[in-house]
Order: structure tokens, then sequence, then C-alpha cells
């Protein structure tokens, strides 16, 4: 008898991973259509570089025990196109342009997160002066 | 008697290992750190439904010791065990309550567990919030995985048992 309803209980929670995932996913993809301005890379959690995607550059950052990766901007996306990692799964993210879903390298501890629109919020505010 | 089951969790460990150095060299499926088959989880599930739950965790430390060694990345070792000692947990509870049924259900308890951890650990390790965003494709891919995996290990329990592996302490057999 318990038995049965810890097999409902576990089918319930099985089938709500699965909906939220999706509905996460979907949401996720379909929510931000604006592109970034800016890229935030963090490296072991802390702020290290803040980046316009506007203007295109190539730049290096060193990790610990001469981890590296080499981070590029272009046509208003950032992505990692050399990498010390083993897997370069940082560089088969791709280039990201919008979107909360960020480029990690776990080996370097690398995080490069496009910074939501902040600069489209300022303008905002200076129009609402303005007027 | 003590000796077959040291030898044969001691091969255990060397298919488990070799799995799991294996897949290491597979290309990701998807762009995403963390999303892989779980092929050395079979293992792990596998001796639960043969032997017990102390030797189904002494293999796991085992093998993921021995697998960040020689896949030669000192941070994987910290993803793996936090992945892997919540997907145990789990699984040797549920496979518990259960009393050794719907252990495809259990396996993909597990594999979800096993996901969570390491995102836990990727949270811990990064300090970077932004690792919750990877979810979502996690959280599926392990629904996926950890059903192939429960049926494979399953299937292997059935067939192996025929053979004579399992805990046959039981039968008093020599």
């Amino acid at each position: 008898m318990t038995e049965k309803r810890i097999l409902i209980g576990v089918c319930i929670f099985l089938s709500l991973v699965f909906a939220a995932s999706l509905v996460f996913l979907i949401f996720m993809h379909t929510g931000e259509d604006g592109r970034g301005s800016y890229a935030n890379i963090y490296q072991d959690g802390i702020l290290i570089k803040t980046v316009s995607l506007e203007k295109e550059e190539t730049f290096l950052v060193e990790g610990e025990n001469g981890g590296y990766n080499k981070i590029q901007v272009k046509d208003g996306s950032i992505g990692v196109i050399e990498a010390s990692c083993p897997d370069f799964l940082c560089g088969k993210m791709g280039f990201i342009s919008h979107g909360p879903i960020p480029i990690t390298c776990l080996p370097n501890k690398l995080v490069v997160e496009i910074e939501r629109a902040k600069e489209d919020g300022a303008a905002e505010e200076v129009d609402g002066v303005t007027y | 008697m003590k000796t077959k089951k040291m030898v044969t969790l001691g091969m255990f460990t060397a298919v488990a290992l070799t799995i799991f150095v294996a897949e290491s060299y597979f290309p990701p499926i998807a762009p995403i750190p963390g999303i892989k088959m779980g092929l050395a989880n079979v293992v792990t599930m596998l001796l639960l439904l043969l032997y017990n739950r102390r030797d189904s965790f002494t293999v796991l430390l085992l093998r993921i010791l021995l697998g960040s060694i020689f896949t030669g990345q000192a941070v994987s070792f910290f993803y793996s065990l936090a992945g892997g000692i919540a997907c145990f947990c789990i699984m040797a509870v549920f496979y518990r309550l259960f009393r050794g049924k719907y252990s495809i259900l259990v396996s993909m308890l597990g594999a979800v567990f096993h996901n969570l951890g390491q995102i836990a650990a990727a949270l811990v390790l990064l300090r970077s919030p932004g690792v919750l965003f990877y979810l979502p494709l996690l959280m599926l891919s392990a629904l996926i995985t950890g059903f192939f995996t429960g049926c494979v290990a399953l299937g292997l329990s059935r067939r192996l048992k025929k053979l004579g592996y399992g805990e046959e302490e039981k039968e008093g057999t020599t």
C-alpha cells in the first residue's frame, strides 16, 4: 500500500521535473530577443572584465596552473575561440549575443554572461527626464 | 567465498573505470557541461541489484577517484563526487523502499539527482548563479539517460544472475 503511494509520488515527481524543464526551456529561448550590449567575464566567481559587444576585440584570460581562454568579440556576440581545457566545451558552446545561458569553462572556472540590456534601461530613463 | 567476491568487485571496478574513461573521450552530445550518457552509472545500479549498498558505494568511490586520476582533470573529481554521492544516496533509499522493484524509475531518479548534485558543485565552485540556466536541459537529459542506464542495468542483472553472479551467500553454494 505504502509502496504504491511512493511509486505514484516518484512518478509525479519525475513528470513534474520533465514538464518544468520543458516549460523553462521554451521560456528561456523565447523570452529575450534583444541583444545584450555588454558581457561580464567572471573567473572564480569574481568579475574580472566587462566588455562591450559593439567593439570587436580578442583577448586572453589566464587562470591558475597555466590555464587560459582566448575570448573573441565579433558581430555583437562573444565566444571562446581557444582554450587550454581538454574538452573545449566552452568553445563548442559557440558565440552568444543574448539570453540568460552563460558560457562556462569548468576546468578554468570561467563564466561569460551577457549583461541584461542595462544601457537600454538607462536610455529610457534619460528619455523620461527629457520629457 | 570472500576472495571470489573481492575479485568480482575488482572486476566491476575495472569495468566501470573503463566505461568512465572511454566515455570521457566521446564527443559531447550537447555543448553544455555535464550532459553525457552516464554509462558508468550502469555499474552502480547493477551492483545495487546484484549485491548490496556497501559494495556498490565502494566501487563507485573507487571509480570516481581512479577515473579523475586517469582522465587527468582534478576539477572533474569534485563534480563526479558531488553527482555520484547524490545519485547513490537517492538510489539506495528508493531501491530499499521499493524492495528492488521499479529499478528503471530508481535509475531515473538517480540520474536527476546526479545532475542536481553537479549543478550544486558548479554553484559552489564557480560561484555564479548563471549555471542554474543549464538546469532544464540537464534535467531532460537525466530523465532520458537515466531511463536507458536503468534498462541496461536491469537487463544485465537478470542475465548475470543466471550466470551465478549476485548474492550467492544466500544459497550457501561454494
